[in-house]
């Protein structure tokens, strides 16, 4: 298994709120957590997925949704988790992992429910003024249960 | 393995040919499709930017013959199904148009999109042309990517017999060759 | 630099075949032939017909050959490309090589002589010893003064090379036709488009 990245993009225009990126393959302690050189890549990893998504949703069926999964180049693999309130689960890995929308969902629901939602002193809506709700935010999800949890599942996924 | 719909975008990223296979599809108009054509133009190119760090990295500590980057796309004959090769190929002589792996142009932009309902494939040629099939099942399995590139390779050899030898057909422009939609038919038909 | 071994570099695995013996296969099993003399006898009317248009200007009747040559390339690199699906060429001096083993080969079943590299390698000359265009071809006084007589090919490889992104220039230094020791076409390199390189190359 390689994992390469893992992004969290909220409601509000694509603001990035949390960013984790292994950046020496096999090394699960390398790499950055919410770095700030990795504004500009989260905006077109943002951009991308945006464009995907209603390319997606244009061509569903009658009725139905039609949520956009996995975007792959050839040399790696995202996969995508889009929730009903607007968040969006971002994770990169190589290309022998053809579907983790299990880990994805596992993040979402184990991880980042139990750590940010239920905990009333982290806030759920890091955009606070008008600017940041149309895609300039800058906050981070910085709680410590989060960011230990996601290095305990995420780690061993790394090699 | 069912095509809904094949797009042929050229370089500059406006949309020349469009052609659905199953009527029960989704139906976007014109103008949609063109728009889809100019943003998966974008969105090729973005996602080479996006390329996670730790890639990048391996590829310019001279790895460059690490596995990865030369990897072949197999060949898989008759795209899979047990069905007839093609009565007429054009140019092409053989049991089929080509019998050998091969490498991919596009190694670093997007390649392939899948959703709950669909599968989009995308086959970039070293002119900038983008080849698109759209089909109905949503898989990453490697199998179904590898007859989706086949399938797109043997696409561009109909255009590069159908279309590109007919004096009458403008560069760049919208293709409307009768033998070309015929053929692609044929060949979407063999899944 | 040795003229029959250039491999290409694409397979992590499985034998690596010369490029010879890829065009060479695609010349034998993949392409359709016809007749030489059809071959020869319709270019050769072309060319007598432009003199005639242009009233034996053979400045425009180059220009025009040269011209009907680039629209031939642009759309022939699509054949060329789809039918071998060769990597991109690393260098000038692949690039001669997989004009001379593949394309010609597969498209007229010559191998010019890849020769005369300039110092800093970035122009070439193609060599060829037999001429499929200009065979029984004998040009008049006027004539062999002036007009390249198979100057289409000139236009054909700046044609398709600019379709692969490499704005080259093309001409022909010497030609038996007129008189000359042998068939020389000069290739020169100007730049590599690198702005319109499709996306998602490295």
């Amino acid at each position: 298994m390689a994992i390469y990245s893992f992004w969290i993009f909220d409601r509000h225009l694509g603001n990035c709120i949390f960013d984790r990126e292994w950046t020496l393959k096999s090394n699960q302690s390398s790499g950055t957590t919410n770095s700030k050189l990795n504004e500009d890549t989260a905006k077109l990893l943002y951009g991308m997925v945006f464009s995907l998504r209603s390319i997606s949703q244009k061509l569903s069926g009658e009725g139905s949704h039609n949520e956009i999964r996995t975007i792959s180049t050839g040399k790696y693999r995202a996969h995508i988790l889009c929730t009903a309130s607007g968040l969006w689960f971002v994770l990169l890995s190589d290309l022998k992992q053809e579907d983790l929308s299990h880990v994805l969902r596992y993040l979402y629901s184990e991880i980042y429910v139990k750590t940010v939602v239920h905990n009333w002193f982290s806030p759920v809506d890091f955009a606070e003024s008008d600017s940041e709700k149309r895609g300039q935010g800058f906050r981070k999800i910085r709680n410590r249960n989060f960011l230990a949890s996601v290095e305990r599942f995420l780690g061993p996924m790394v090699n | 393995m069912a095509i809904q719909t094949i797009l042929v975008i050229n370089k500059s990223g406006g949309l020349v040919y469009q052609r659905d296979f199953i009527k029960t599809g989704a139906k976007l108009s014109s103008n949609e499709y063109l728009i889809l054509a100019g943003t998966l133009q974008g969105v090729v190119a973005i996602a080479s930017q996006v390329t996670p760090k730790a890639l990048q990295i391996s590829a310019k500590t001279g790895s460059k013959t690490a596995n990865e980057p030369s990897q072949l796309i197999p060949y898989v004959g008759s795209l899979g199904a047990p069905a007839q090769n093609l009565s007429d190929m054009g140019s092409f002589m053989g049991q089929d148009f080509f019998n050998e792996s091969f490498p991919s142009w596009n190694q670093s932009g997007l390649k392939h999109v899948t959703t709950d309902q669909l599968s989009m494939f995308l086959y970039q040629t070293l002119t900038g042309l983008k080849f698109v099939a759209i089909s109905t099942q949503s898989t990453t399995n490697a199998m179904a990517v590898s007859i989706a590139e086949n399938l797109l390779r043997k696409a561009y050899c109909l255009y590069a017999d159908y279309v590109m030898k007919n004096p009458f057909h403008d560069p760049e422009m919208p293709i409307k060759c009768e033998l070309f939609d015929t053929h692609l038919a044929e060949l979407v038909g063999q899944l | 630099m040795s003229a029959n071994s250039a491999s290409i570099s694409a397979s992590s695995a499985g034998p690596k075949k010369s490029l010879k013996t890829f065009g060479d296969d695609i010349w034998k099993n993949k392409t359709a032939k016809i007749n030489a003399e059809l071959f020869t006898l319709t270019y050769g009317s072309i060319v007598s017909q432009l003199c005639t248009d242009f009233e034996r200007d053979f400045k425009k009747v180059n220009s025009q050959l040269y011209a009907m040559g680039y629209n031939i390339g642009v759309r022939l690199i699509e054949d060329f490309l789809a039918r071998t699906a060769l990597p991109r060429c690393d260098s000038l001096a692949q690039t001669s090589e997989v004009i001379s083993k593949c394309a010609f080969k597969i498209f007229l079943n010559v191998t010019p002589q890849v020769g005369n590299w300039s110092n800093n390698k970035d122009a070439f000359s193609l060599f060829l010893d037999e001429n499929p265009l200009s065979d029984f071809v004998e040009l008049p006084m006027d004539a062999a003064k002036e007009l390249w007589y198979s100057n289409i090919l000139c236009g054909v490889l700046r044609g398709a090379l600019e379709m692969v992104q490499m704005d080259c220039d093309v001409w022909f230094v010497n030609d038996v036709l007129r008189g000359g020791q042998s068939t020389e076409m000069r290739v020169k390199l100007n730049r590599i488009m690198k702005d319109e390189i499709p996306a998602g190359e490295d």
